[in-house]
């Protein structure tokens, strides 16, 4: 069973992720997270695939998130979501390795992302 | 000036924070352009306040005299009111001088004016352009004009409480930091529920 960790602190988009997800692959696992904190809690549940982050969070924002995950599982692919299309932030999450997916998310953003991370 | 409707429920609060929230990134994107440097935005936040307490909340050490300069322009659309775009006066002069070297000439001057002006108009009309392209509505906006004075003065002080979105922004150095306000009516909450379910439901097409 696939699991995919999404993580935004807006119910809104973690609805927009999430039902993307499902029309892509409706028998994946879906564990959402409200922030950074929540979603290290959760990765004990069930080893994520993938990992799909809000950057604009209260608390640790989703590049620090994205680098807590990548040192726990360093294979982890991590796609930071965000409306925030600075080119400062797109290189900041690349360097990290993680693909910078533009807000609002559509089903082919997040096809390309899966398909990008061997999923 | 209709009364709010305060029947906002914390899944509606929710919505209108993430749709303000992805509708400051395109805009947000362009100032950092303008000004060479990264700008960094707050989480918004979905509030019900009075003028007063907004106007005060400007600079809190100073209060409701605090000089400021702001843009402002009314809206019409799913939401209607009135969106400000708000800096510490001297807060903005430094943003002045960081478009056109050397150009500050004080709050009430011209190169102040129109280089204010143009940066409210990209960001508040820039969000609400997003914004209206989201819920596939329309919002019609005002041209913005531009205010120096006391925050009370600029912002107004009536008591009557009005919800608002408020979203902070920061040039990255520190050079400069201002707070977009959009103060709301909301005209229809079954219109926007609607925007939002067919938005939901866009993503999962």
């Amino acid at each position: 069973m696939t699991t995919v960790l999404v993580v935004d602190d807006s119910r809104l988009a973690r609805e927009m992720v999430s039902g993307a997800i499902a029309a892509l692959h409706p028998d994946w696992t879906i564990v959402t997270a409200v922030d950074g904190d929540d979603a290290l809690n959760r990765l004990a549940e069930a080893a994520p695939a993938a990992a799909l982050v809000d950057f604009n969070m209260p608390g640790m924002d989703g590049l620090t998130l994205a680098g807590h995950l990548r040192e726990r599982m360093p294979q982890l692919p991590v796609g930071i979501l965000t409306a925030n299309v600075q080119d400062a932030l797109r290189r900041k999450a690349e360097e990290l390795g993680c693909r910078f997916i533009p807000k609002p998310v559509t089903v082919d953003k997040i096809r390309t992302f899966f398909t990008g991370a061997g999923l | 000036m209709t009364r709010p409707d305060f029947a906002v429920d914390e899944a509606a609060a929710d919505a209108i924070a993430e749709l303000f929230n992805i509708g400051m990134g395109e805009p947000a994107a362009a100032l950092s352009v303008m000004v060479g440097e990264p700008v960094v935005l707050s989480v918004p936040s979905v509030t019900v306040a009075r003028r007063a307490d907004i106007a005060a909340d400007v600079v809190p050490a100073v209060g409701a005299a605090a000089p400021v300069c702001a843009v402002l322009g009314s809206f019409r659309g799913p939401f209607s009111g009135e969106a400000m775009l708000v800096f510490p006066a001297g807060a903005g002069l430094a943003l002045v001088d960081r478009l056109v070297p050397g150009g500050a000439d004080g709050p009430d001057g011209e190169t102040a004016r129109d280089a204010l002006t143009e940066i409210g108009n990209i960001i508040l009309n820039g969000c609400l352009a997003s914004f209206a392209n989201l819920v596939e509505g329309e919002v019609e906006s005002g041209v913005p004009c531009y205010r120096a004075g006391p925050a009370d003065q600029v912002i107004g002080t009536a008591a009557d409480p009005v919800l608002f979105v408020r979203i902070d922004m920061a040039l990255e150095s520190g050079l400069s930091h201002g707070r977009a306000l959009f103060l709301l009516e909301i005209a229809s909450l079954d219109s926007f529920r609607d925007a939002v379910r067919r938005l939901v439901g866009g993503a999962a097409a």
